[in-house]
């Protein structure tokens, strides 16, 4: 195995709208998005969305790559809307 | 074959531990099958390991279960991986002599752990730290099999135009099921207005598409065909299979549409009935996205035609070309879990033991497991 650079853009394959709070610190609602990367077919890395209402994701949508802070320094995969 | 089934008191809570109900249901089972506890020379139980990996799991150590029984076991298994359906090892074990008569039991308390919580626990309140596949999924917030397996519905919805007023009756028609079913957890009805007025949890999955956490305990015995003359009333095991044909993750499988399809076709394969010389099914029913999934892979209907099938509900009751879930299922009889409350029923079923919600000459039953990436699926019938 080994580490290979991916592009950061992709399709909204599917998605979720959380709205329990399954954890007593957990905010909601939260959209979560699973992502099919545009350039490596079979990549698919799932993360929050972020920069819009969850409510506006839609399966089909072009999304780029990031991060967001997790707890204790971690960093957590998530999206933003690609904008035209 | 089955040569037993056995339960113990199954509710939203039982005031029993989980020691107590795992005995209950194996001293159920052994009667059922016409056999004493010193018959028994094989144990498992599922899944095994000795730690719960969700508050509520409840089986307990087996050697302590092996202890409190005092007999002799010449094979044992306490599974975590790879079950595919409860019966299937015990099957293999009893087919290779390994033992003669094998029980395997699942017992929960899920519901006092639920209440203990103040609500259906998530994944991440055991442990600081996500392991293995949950890795990837607790620190986005996919805390429960819910958020897990929702992504799988809305992929449904969305590629074939399906709705959740016509998924709905699937938990509508099973609640009808459970109101015939003592031992069911709500029997009380349930119109499609409550259905669509159940507060949504992880989109497009709301309350009534989740199964009930309960506290129960089911025991199944498997025996040797040999030994068919000293029991009362076994069921055959026509045809069982298990496979896995993609990645097995929940966020990585590739198609979310079609789930458990390798399975049922091997299953197929093993025999020489087809789909529509089953008389019922006991479909797996964690969500009711999953029950989709089996009535397609099975060939009760077409690929993207399971909501065409379920709507208005005539078909999947009683006295319909497929009565689903007879017992109520998970949604309304109770999270028993990995299809050993839908192995029990189908037992009942095919040896026509049902009382009010007995399905006329019930001589083939379906029953599968879960779907996603492990899966089973199996043909009863009469021995």
């Amino acid at each position: 195995m080994e580490w290979v650079d991916v592009t950061g853009t992709g399709t909204v394959y599917s998605l979720t709208v959380n709205q329990q709070r399954w954890l007593p610190d957990l905010e909601v609602l939260f959209a979560v998005v699973l992502v099919d990367l545009d350039d490596h077919p079979g990549v698919r890395i799932v993360g929050r969305l972020r920069g819009i209402a969850p409510e506006d994701a839609t399966i089909g949508m072009k999304v780029r790559a990031g991060t967001e802070p997790g707890p204790d320094g971690t960093s957590i995969p998530s999206f933003e809307a690609v904008t035209r | 074959m089955i040569s037993g089934v056995g339960q113990s008191t199954i509710g939203r809570q039982v005031d029993r531990s989980g020691f107590q109900l795992t005995l209950d249901a194996i001293h159920a089972a052994v009667a059922d099958a016409g056999l004493t506890i010193d018959d028994i020379d094989g144990l498992a139980m599922f899944p095994g390991g000795g730690t719960a990996n969700l508050p509520g799991y409840a089986n307990g150590n087996l050697y302590e279960v092996q202890d409190a029984l005092r007999i002799t076991t010449s094979w044992r298994l306490g599974q975590v991986e790879g079950m595919s359906l409860p019966f299937y090892a015990p099957a293999m074990a009893v087919a290779t002599g390994q033992a003669k008569h094998v029980v395997i039991w699942r017992t929960v308390k899920e519901g006092s752990a639920a209440r203990n919580a103040g609500g259906r626990p998530a994944y991440g309140s055991t442990k600081r730290y996500a392991e293995g596949p949950l890795a990837w999924l607790l620190p986005v917030g996919m805390l429960s099999p819910v958020v897990q397996i929702a992504p799988y519905a809305a992929r449904y919805l969305h590629e074939f135009g399906a709705t959740r007023e016509q998924l709905g009756w699937i938990p509508v028609t099973q609640r009808a099921h459970a109101a015939l079913n003592p031992d069911a957890v709500y029997r009380t009805p349930m119109t499609m207005d409550d259905y669509l007025g159940g507060r949504m949890i992880s989109t497009p999955i709301s309350l009534y598409d989740c199964d009930v956490p309960c506290d129960g305990a089911t025991a199944i015995v498997v025996s040797t065909a040999d030994a068919a003359p000293d029991l009362r009333a076994p069921v055959r095991i026509e045809a069982m299979a298990g496979v896995i044909d993609g990645r097995p993750s929940w966020e990585q499988w590739q198609d979310m549409t079609r789930v458990g399809h390798a399975t049922a076709n091997a299953m197929w394969a093993r025999t020489d009935l087809k789909p529509a010389d089953v008389r019922c099914a006991q479909l797996y029913d964690g969500f009711t996205i999953e029950v989709v999934w089996w009535l397609e892979a099975m060939g009760f209907c077409g690929v993207g035609e399971a909501a065409a099938f379920v709507d208005g509900g005539t078909r999947i009751s009683l006295g319909g070309e497929l009565p689903l879930n007879t017992w109520g299922g998970q949604l309304s009889g109770g999270r028993l879990h990995a299809s050993f409350g839908h192995t029990a029923e189908a037992v009942r079923q095919v040896r026509g033991e049902c009382g009010e919600r007995q399905v006329p000459g019930a001589d083939v039953v379906a029953i599968t497991n879960v779907g996603g990436y492990e899966a089973g699926a199996a043909l009863l019938t009469r021995y």
